[in-house]
């Protein structure tokens, strides 16, 4: 996406953090991505069995 | 035999139904009363308004659910709560307004033993001068306004496509409003589509909020462990709504909407404009706006409501300064503190106060969320209703064993960011608990050992998942009680 269309130099938005290429690379990445759908869904039940009594 | 009235079919009011038939059995009735004919999947409007989903997907109605669990439905209104029966009868009932089309208009008096108020929030587009769902502005909070949403928003993709510069606003439509987070996937997955369409160079897209910092969201932000770090939440929003293209306007309360152009004020007391051509603005919340009335017909609406028409429930609702906010100040059990036999699980409950910090402007506006109550603690609270009404019917003990304080309970919050199932995108992110806890966790106010703050392919997975998970339980499919809140 082309950030520069809405992104002025020096604007608030200019000192946002950006991802490198490598970390969009394993947003897509399957095996990574399986990997994490794991780690997401373990983390979010354990936050849900201990919510409540 | 008893009589469990639960009002409002949506994610609290009905998980407790759903529970409470399933605990009480055929011995005890379960009375749902909802204005729609439908139950919908809320978190899933969002697709409905990028076109990513048809409205039949993310709802169904509601009578052959409950026909199947053997609980009596009533498509109708609620419009007061008699918790002392009247000068003919003792017992405690409410009035409904039929909204069925065969019986519209007709009002119904439905006894109870117990009563469950999940009525959610009224959506108050009034509380906004201008801004009205469908005229000057848009909103995703109902199916139906995602329908229309998703055709005005083709409007202005085709015109992007033709070459014509559009603008896009999506944010918060008045200075307290809350759920951020809603709005916010609404940004991501617009701006999205308009990449997918590669029509991005002619949309610009603005998320305006009333959040002192981005990814505020109405729980005063939260920290999130990654790369080694532990980072807010606020770099994480800025670094997406960056790598999307949008661009931002925070510490803006929204007080008028005109077709095409917002008018907003900001903490540091600016007046200012935006013009538009398509905006999503989310309106404040109330509570449905129930009356409460004695047994002589006097009001009694202070002992049931807060003047917000939310429900009083076991939260200490003092007026304290922001230092001294406390997780102790949240409910529990939901049980109104002067009718025993009355529950407001989901947003129905009033809140003690926000989460977020109070803000004023120089002019002396509030500019700041007022407190968030999404999917989860909604379903949580729901069902520990249903367990503590099913457990005072069954053992006659009216001890509430069942407990669920959002000062306790962690949320998860998947934040869609484009549909598709190799193509799509959600941020992860839990907190846990949702209310900070300063004195249990001194540094961050909530425990961030299993926190998550993750972009990527497999949270849109989650959401997907979610989404059909939920629907199943909903819809009592089999094993549906095993499935978590
Ligand atoms: C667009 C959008 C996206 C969201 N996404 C997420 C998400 O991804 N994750 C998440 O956790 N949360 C999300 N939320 C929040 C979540 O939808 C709410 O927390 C949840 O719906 C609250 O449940 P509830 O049962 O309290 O209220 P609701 O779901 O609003 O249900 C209230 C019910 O009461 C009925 N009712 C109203 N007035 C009356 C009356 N007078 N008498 C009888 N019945 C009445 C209504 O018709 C409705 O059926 C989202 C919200 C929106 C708007």
């Amino acid at each position: 996406m082309k950030k520069e269309t809405n992104v002025k130099l020096n604007s608030e938005e200019f000192y946002a953090s950006r991802p490198l290429k490598s970390v969009k690379f394993m947003r897509r990445f399957i095996p990574y991505q399986l990997w994490k759908f794991l780690i997401i869904n373990l983390k979010v039940i354990r936050i849900v069995a201990y919510g409540h009594s | 035999m008893s009589q469990v009235v639960v009002l409002g079919a949506g994610i609290s009011g009905h998980t407790a139904a759903a529970h409470l038939k399933r605990m009480l059995g055929k011995k005890h009735n379960v009375v749902v009363i909802s204005p729609s004919e439908y139950y919908q999947w809320i978190p899933s409007n969002i697709w409905v308004g990028i076109g990513k989903m048809k409205e039949d997907q993310v709802r169904f109605k509601l009578d052959k659910v409950y026909k199947k669990w053997g609980i009596e439905f009533h498509q109708a209104k609620a419009v007061s709560i008699h918790p002392d029966g009247s000068s003919e009868s003792e017992k405690p009932f409410i009035i409904a307004e039929y909204t069925d089309p065969k019986k519209r208009g007709e009002e119904i008096s439905i006894e109870y033993d117990y009563l469950v108020n999940a009525t959610g929030p009224k959506l108050n587009f009034i509380g906004t001068e201008g801004l009205t769902p469908g005229q000057n502005t848009q909103s995703v909070c109902t199916s139906s306004h995602a329908v229309e949403a998703w055709e005005n928003l083709q409007k202005v993709f085709n015109k992007a496509k033709a070459g014509e510069k559009q603008k896009i606003l999506i944010g918060t439509g008045h200075p307290t409003a809350t759920c951020q987070g809603a709005a916010f996937e609404y940004a991501l997955n617009v701006a999205f589509e308009a990449r997918e369409r590669k029509i991005e160079d002619n949309i610009e897209i603005t998320w305006i909020t009333n959040e002192y910092e981005l990814g505020d969201f109405g729980m005063n932000g939260a920290f999130v462990k990654r790369n080694g770090y532990v980072i807010p939440i606020k770099e994480f929003a800025e670094s997406v709504l960056f790598e999307y293209g949008i661009g931002w306007i925070k510490r803006a309360g929204v007080y008028k909407v005109e077709p095409g152009k917002v008018y907003y004020e900001q903490l540091n007391g600016s007046k200012n404009e935006k013009e538009f051509d398509f905006a999503m603005l989310i309106p404040s919340f109330t509570g449905a706006g129930i009356k409460a009335i004695g047994k002589n017909g006097e009001d009694i609406q202070d002992k049931l409501f807060l003047p917000n028409g939310f429900m009083r429930v076991d939260a200490d609702y003092t007026p304290k300064e922001f230092e001294e906010y406390s997780v102790n100040d949240w409910p529990e059990t939901y049980q109104n503190p002067y009718y025993e036999n009355i529950f407001a699980p989901g947003i129905a409950f009033a809140p003690p106060h926000s989460i977020s910090r109070p803000m004023k402007s120089i002019n002396g506006t509030f500019i700041f969320p007022t407190a968030p109550r999404t999917g989860m603690p909604s379903g949580v609270t729901g069902k520990v209703t249903a367990q503590n009404i099913a457990r005072i019917i069954k053992k006659g003990d009216k001890t509430l064993r069942h407990r669920a304080s959002m000062g306790k309970m962690g949320a998860a919050c998947i934040v869609s960011a484009g549909f598709g199932f190799f193509k799509g995108s959600a941020a992860s992110m839990t907190v846990n608990p949702i209310v900070p806890d300063w004195e249990k966790y001194p540094d961050y106010g909530r425990n961030i050992r299993y926190t998550i703050g993750e972009m990527g392919l497999a949270g849109h997975w989650v959401k997907l998942t979610l989404h059909y998970m939920f629907i199943h339980k909903a819809k009592g499919y089999p094993l549906w009680w095993l499935l978590p809140e």
